[in-house]
């Protein structure tokens, strides 16, 4: 039974941990800005290493809204997000897909395990960036190079959390399940997957991670749009402040995917979700 | 509720041994276990801790198997759990993601129960934690753990009820008329 009162702790949970502002979380920030608006002011680092932090939020407004056409970018902030979000969100559907039935299968089946772990963890040896040249060759350059690259990064935190966590369901909890009558699919959805939770999440998180990390590095390879190709191309044209408004947007486009990642553990869970922060 | 081995529970020649230490030999803890219960009958087993109060449980449960003999139920060869054959643990062993209501609707859900509002309330009521319902495992005391734990089981009417050192919810049992049950607690 799902009730009222019952929603109403799980919205308690949530606003308790994340309701309120950390003033601490916001002074190292600042500090940094300060820093970086000091060493910048009076020329010590000129503007074509590191422009000023009032001069890149210019730019960062006129990349999100197009008012004032300082560079070629004016306005195209949502196109070029969107492209590198769906991106990370094809790659990841692929490694999550991939990566959640296996490592649970990994995790809760000894045959399974046996089978397919030693050969995944020497695949998980080869550096992500190690399979940049071969992807190229396989894929071209560009689009599905990045999928490519980001599901092959994003499957192995993700596997190997599943299957550890599902390895660690305490047996009594099994005991109990089966004792009050679970079945063996029951037994799967109602006690193995709560109770490997919060390591699968913490595999999603690494894995999300990672998406980012190499949705950039494929990008850089040639795409037409997204944040990543915005990088490569405002090099070229020597546009230092696009590309640290680029990699400002990446950042937080990955806090945001994080956050969307905690947040629904936090609506499955309330109760383990206080943990995850 | 006789049957061909004559008593409700029977305990016939169960032994268990667990892997030793490196190097060790087999650790005995259980050999050549005897025991039976009627209909109606509460059984202590009393030990020194580590005497293997607990295993004996669990094999009774169907949660282990034992080395040699074995359990028979109701005229039934006992190799799994189930909830005619009701455990509460040791520690509570609640499912530490879902609320009061929940550890004891669980039970009731997988049966597929109509009334589950109904007798979750009324138990909940036995073993007096009204007004505690939405809590969480993590946010209850020991003793009220443990009075989860056996309404979570009570409120499926089991056949024999099996307690793995029951103090904890003693008083709640207590106010229980036990005369539907079965049980059979361990104890140190
Ligand atoms: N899974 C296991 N692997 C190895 N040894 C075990 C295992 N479970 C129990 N034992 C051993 O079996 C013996 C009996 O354990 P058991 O838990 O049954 O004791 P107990 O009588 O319930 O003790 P207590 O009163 O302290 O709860 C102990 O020596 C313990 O070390
Ligand atoms: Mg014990």
């Amino acid at each position: 039974m799902r009730s009222f009162k019952e929603s109403g702790t799980k919205i308690l949970c949530w606003s308790d941990i994340d309701g309120r502002l950390n003033p601490l979380g916001l002074a190292l920030p600042a500090l940094l800005l300060i820093v970086w608006h000091l060493v910048t002011v009076d020329g010590n680092i000129p503007g074509y290493l590191l422009p000023r932090p009032m001069e890149i939020g210019k730019v960062a407004l006129d990349f999100a809204l197009g008012n004032w056409q300082l560079t070629p970018y004016s306005g195209t902030m949502l196109d070029h997000s969107l492209a590198s979000i769906s991106r990370v969100f094809s790659g990841f559907g692929f490694a999550a897909a991939a990566g959640l039935p296996l490592g649970f299968l990994t995790g809760r089946i000894t045959a399974v395990k046996r089978t397919i772990d030693p050969t995944i963890h020497l695949f998980r040896t080869i550096p992500g960036i190690g399979w940049l040249p071969v992807a190229m060759v396989w894929f071209g350059v560009g689009e599905r190079t990045t999928l490519f690259l980001i599901a092959l990064a994003a499957f192995f935190p993700i596997y190997v959390n599943s299957a550890q966590g599902a390895a660690s369901v305490p047996p009594q909890l099994i005991w109990a399940g089966r004792m009050l009558g679970a079945n063996k699919i029951s037994l799967f959805t109602t006690i193995i997957i709560p109770a490997s939770a919060p390591a699968v999440v913490a595999g999603l998180r690494l894995g999300m991670g990672l998406s980012w990390a190499y949705l950039v590095l494929g990008e850089l390879t040639g795409v037409a749009q997204g944040l990543g190709a915005v990088m490569m191309d405002a090099r070229m044209l020597g546009h230092v402040d696009m590309i640290i408004v680029a990699m400002v947007c990446i950042a937080i486009w990955g806090r945001v995917t994080d956050l969307v990642l905690t947040t629904m553990f936090k609506l499955y869970q309330p109760r383990a979700g206080g943990a995850v922060s | 509720m006789k049957n061909g081995t004559g008593h409700y529970l029977l305990i016939d020649g169960v032994s268990k041994t667990f892997p030793g230490q490196i190097g060790r030999e087999r650790l005995k803890v259980l050999d050549e276990i005897n025991l039976y219960a009627d209909e109606g009958e509460i059984i202590g087993i009393v030990g020194p801790s580590g005497c293997g109060k607990s295993t004996l449980l669990n094999i009774i449960a169907g949660f282990v198997p034992p080395d040699r003999g074995r359990v028979i139920f109701c005229g039934k060869h006992v190799q799994k759990p189930s909830p005619e054959r009701a455990v509460v643990f040791q520690t509570a062993v609640l499912f530490p993601w879902l609320t009061v209501w929940d550890n004891i609707s669980y039970g009731l859900k997988r049966r597929g129960e109509k009334n589950i509002a109904r007798l979750v309330k009324r138990y909940i009521q036995i073993v007096g934690l009204d007004s505690f319902e939405y809590y969480y495992p993590d946010q209850l005391s020991g003793g009220m753990q443990q009075r989860v734990a056996l309404a979570r089981v009570l409120v499926l009417n089991p056949r024999l009820l099996l307690m793995d050192e029951p103090f904890a919810s003693l008083d709640a049992l207590s106010r229980l008329t036990m005369s539907s049950f079965y049980l059979t607690s361990g104890r140190s």
